[in-house]
């Protein structure tokens, strides 16, 4: 059993900051799940605390059903990649992936033969042959990444976490290390916690996704769930690029009003009373003649496949985004300046209360 | 055909520098308004140079009372300031004239006094500070493209083939001139070594004397057969790896605690650790030894031990902090999360990326146990509780000082010290650079 149950878990630093606020979270038996937020949410305090580098201050967390909190980060059975991969620089890449296992003690404690047999497990896996002999630092950062990875792997974790392995990778590698990633996972099906702000890595590697702002869960669900049906307002504008457009407005008698701007809800949302927060993806804003909203375009950012227009409709910014595969949401092309018409009232809108 | 396109190369080169000729008021291209031969800019920088060794060679003599040479050193500064003064300009001829006949003087001068003086070492040496100097000046002003151009013969083309020439030998003179310059500052460091060896070796308890003169081991003998030596040596050995051992189980895990924990009065301490390295030593002087007096620690290698072990601490603590606060805290992580107790992930990971430091605080320790005289004088009374430096400073005493016995002692008791320099040396330059880089 390796789940991770966190309940109710808190943790208030000493000068009074809350960084996690009662989190209630399970994760399951080899799921891969990504804790997604904005820098200083809480993520990455609520792997410490899993972890056992951060002491708990109220709730409790669990591992295959029993509590952790007071026990050892050595003891938790955990394998942990660091951000900074943290490979100890004075040992070679055979040691930095013998020296966990050497510490094993008593029952759980691994021979010479087997620690071979893992090393080496771990060498074929991940590739390692040519540098088992050499320090970190003679090492590329992608192979800096992968000795940090197999270093935890070779304890056999019943968790895997990982603190944005990615970070401190090049655009392509990291390309790369995220679909070597997923494989890893689909070939282990180690329990696997992962924290990232990057929604790129959240939507193609997690099983299930949980957004945290300010120390609070927000959501958790798969991504595609929790990008088709954000939760809140928050979720909604996090996920996605560009963002997706939100007007604070009141709804009343099928007609949305947000100062000069109004425009007839559609129909899923025509039951909608009083305030409300409308949202409208980019990709799902249609400029066309049959728009009922006149806008004048303020910008356009043309990125080669997509443009991106950002238009003035009655005081409120919306961005629209056109595809030039066609699967997008515009006709015509618009000049800045120029004026258009758009229809924000399209089948996939949301509206949140806050 | 050659001819053509330098002159073609040449004329457009002045004509391009024509239009914008006037603010120094010299005509001529672009290269011959810069051109200045590499010989003449060393001269520049090596006359003055040349002039400061005279005036130190005459404050020398002047000290010594040597008539002549005094009158030959303070012509030759004279006439190198003349010359620094009047060194050609590539325009006006009579510099060249000048400069040519102050070089002359200046030569016939150092040939003199080279009749005059010893055929001793520094006797040549000071000579040869008049006799080089003027002869290259001679040569320089005299022959080659050097010598052209201070004649005020330099045209566009031979500036530029100057310019070139000087890419070449600009570096090399430099080369020349730096190289003298260390192999005097070496001197003036070794010298007084190469004295102290001189009168380790030299018969008779006396200092002076010509430098290699004779050779004798009598010194040697009788200060490492007596028996009052190895005492010495025996009393700082223990003394010194006491404090090593002593400081270094002190200030490791006191730096480890500075640098990763937050307690009350942390910052305070270390602040107090930095006033008390300020205070001169011999204000606790009296203090110190009315507390050995009190707890019967005076001629004893432990009170010794506790007082420098207290006094090399503060740093210590300091040079250790900075090297712990260098060290990752990811890496304890992993460390913690790989299994290691705390005590494990200081023994397996921190103190082992910190080796340099930590021979770098024991060789501090060491040293400054092996050398100290203040406080070893003032708590040891007996002759049999010395520590080398006060026993070495017992063999010069007002009467019947033993110069040959002190310095053979003296050279015995540095090779420890040098010994010490040598091994650690690749892990003091890490140990120190790492400190530079934490500030």
């Amino acid at each position: 059993m390796s789940d991770v149950e966190f309940i109710e878990t808190t943790k208030v630093y000493d000068d009074g900051t809350v960084a996690l606020d009662s989190l209630n979270l399970k994760v399951r038996e080899g799921e891969f799940l990504v804790l997604l937020g904005p820098s200083g949410c809480g993520k990455s305090t609520a792997l410490r605390l899993l972890a056992g580098l951060e002491d708990i201050t109220g709730g409790e967390i669990r591992i295959g059903g029993s509590r952790v909190n007071d026990l050892p980060p050595g003891a938790r059975g955990l394998g942990m990649v660091f951000q900074s991969y943290a490979l100890y620089p004075h040992m070679t890449v055979r040691a930095n992936l013998a020296f966990g296992l050497r510490r094993t003690r008593g029952d759980s404690r691994v021979g010479e033969a087997e620690i071979s047999a893992r090393i080496e497990e771990a060498t074929e896996m991940l590739d390692l042959h040519k540098v088992l002999g050499k320090k970190p630092r003679e090492l590329s950062g992608g192979q800096q990444q992968r000795v940090a990875i197999g270093r935890a792997l070779v304890r056999r974790p019943k968790v895997l976490l990982m603190d944005e392995p990615l970070s401190n990778l090049d655009a392509r590698l990291r390309n790369r290390m995220r679909f070597e990633l997923r494989r890893l996972h689909e070939a282990h099906g180690t329990t696997t916690l992962y924290v990232t702000h990057d929604q790129v890595e959240a939507m193609t590697l997690a099983d299930r996704v949980a957004i945290i702002s300010e120390g609070s869960l927000q959501q958790s669900s798969t991504p595609l769930e929790a990008y088709n049906r954000p939760a809140n307002s928050f979720v909604a504008s996090f996920l996605g690029t560009p963002a997706m457009n939100l007007i604070e407005g009141t709804a009343e008698q099928g007609v949305f009003r947000a100062g000069e701007l109004s425009f007839a809800l559609p129909g899923h949302l025509a039951g909608w009373r009083g305030p409300g927060i409308y949202g409208v993806r980019p990709e799902d804003v249609r400029i066309g003649d049959s728009g009922d909203v006149r806008c004048r375009v303020g910008g356009v950012e043309r990125l080669g496949g997509d443009t991106i227009y950002h238009l003035d409709a009655g005081g409120n910014w919306i961005r629209a985004l056109w595809r030039r595969s066609g699967g997008g949401a515009t006709g015509s092309d618009g000049d800045e300046r120029s004026e258009v018409s758009v229809s924000l009232a399209v089948a996939s809108a949301l509206i949140f209360k806050e | 055909m050659n001819g053509g396109v330098s002159e073609g190369l040449s004329g457009d080169v002045s004509g391009g520098a024509g239009s914008i000729t006037g603010g120094a008021g010299r005509t001529g291209s672009l290269a011959e308004r810069w051109y200045v031969p590499a010989e003449i800019q060393a001269l520049r920088v090596w006359i003055p140079f040349a002039a400061l060794v005279n005036l130190i060679v005459l404050a020398g003599e002047a000290l010594r009372g040597g008539g002549s040479a005094q009158l030959g050193a303070l012509g030759g500064m004279v006439l190198l300031v003349m010359l620094w003064w009047w060194l050609p300009d590539g325009r006006r001829r009579w510099r060249r004239t000048v400069g040519r006949g102050l070089a002359a003087a200046m030569l016939v001068l150092g040939a003199l006094s080279l009749l005059q003086r010893d055929a001793s070492f520094y006797d040549l040496w000071a000579t040869s500070w008049l006799v080089a100097p003027s002869a290259l000046a001679l040569y320089w002003l005299s022959a080659g493209l050097s010598g052209s151009w201070c004649a005020g013969a330099s045209d566009a083309r031979s500036a530029e083939l100057g310019l070139t020439r000087n890419r070449r030998l600009g570096p090399r003179l430099e080369t020349f001139a730096l190289h003298t310059f260390l192999l005097h500052a070496v001197a003036i460091v070794v010298a007084p070594v190469v004295w102290i060896v001189d009168v380790s070796i030299s018969p008779g308890n006396i200092l002076g004397g010509a430098i290699g003169d004779a050779f004798t081991l009598e010194h040697f003998r009788v200060v490492l057969g007596g028996e009052t030596f190895w005492l010495w040596t025996r009393n700082s050995m223990i003394v010194a790896l006491g404090t090593t051992l002593v400081g270094l189980l002190l200030a490791i895990p006191a730096g480890y605690a500075f640098s990763r924990y937050r307690f009350a009065g942390s910052k305070g301490a270390m602040f107090v650790f930095m006033l008390v390295q300020m205070f001169p030593g011999i204000i606790i002087l009296v203090p110190y030894f009315m507390v050995m007096k009190t707890l019967g620690l005076l001629n004893t290698s432990i009170g010794l031990i506790i007082a420098y072990s207290v006094t090399a601490l503060p740093l210590c603590v300091w040079m250790l902090k900075g090297f712990f606060d260098a060290v990752p805290r990811a890496l304890e992580e992993a460390a913690l999360l790989d299994g290691c107790t705390q005590v494990g992930v200081f023994f397996f990971v921190v103190l082992p990326l910190s080796l340099p430091a930590v021979a770098i605080t024991a060789l501090f320790s060491f040293l400054t146990a092996w050398n100290e005289f203040l406080l070893a004088l003032v708590f040891n009374t007996s002759n049999d509780s010395y520590t080398l430096p006060v026993g070495l400073a017992s063999m010069i005493p007002a009467t019947g000082q033993l110069w040959g016995d002190f310095a053979a002692a003296s050279i015995v008791v540095s090779i420890p010290v040098v010994v010490l320099f040598v091994l650690f040396q690749r892990a003091l330059i890490q140990g120190l650079s790492a400190g530079g880089v934490k500030g």
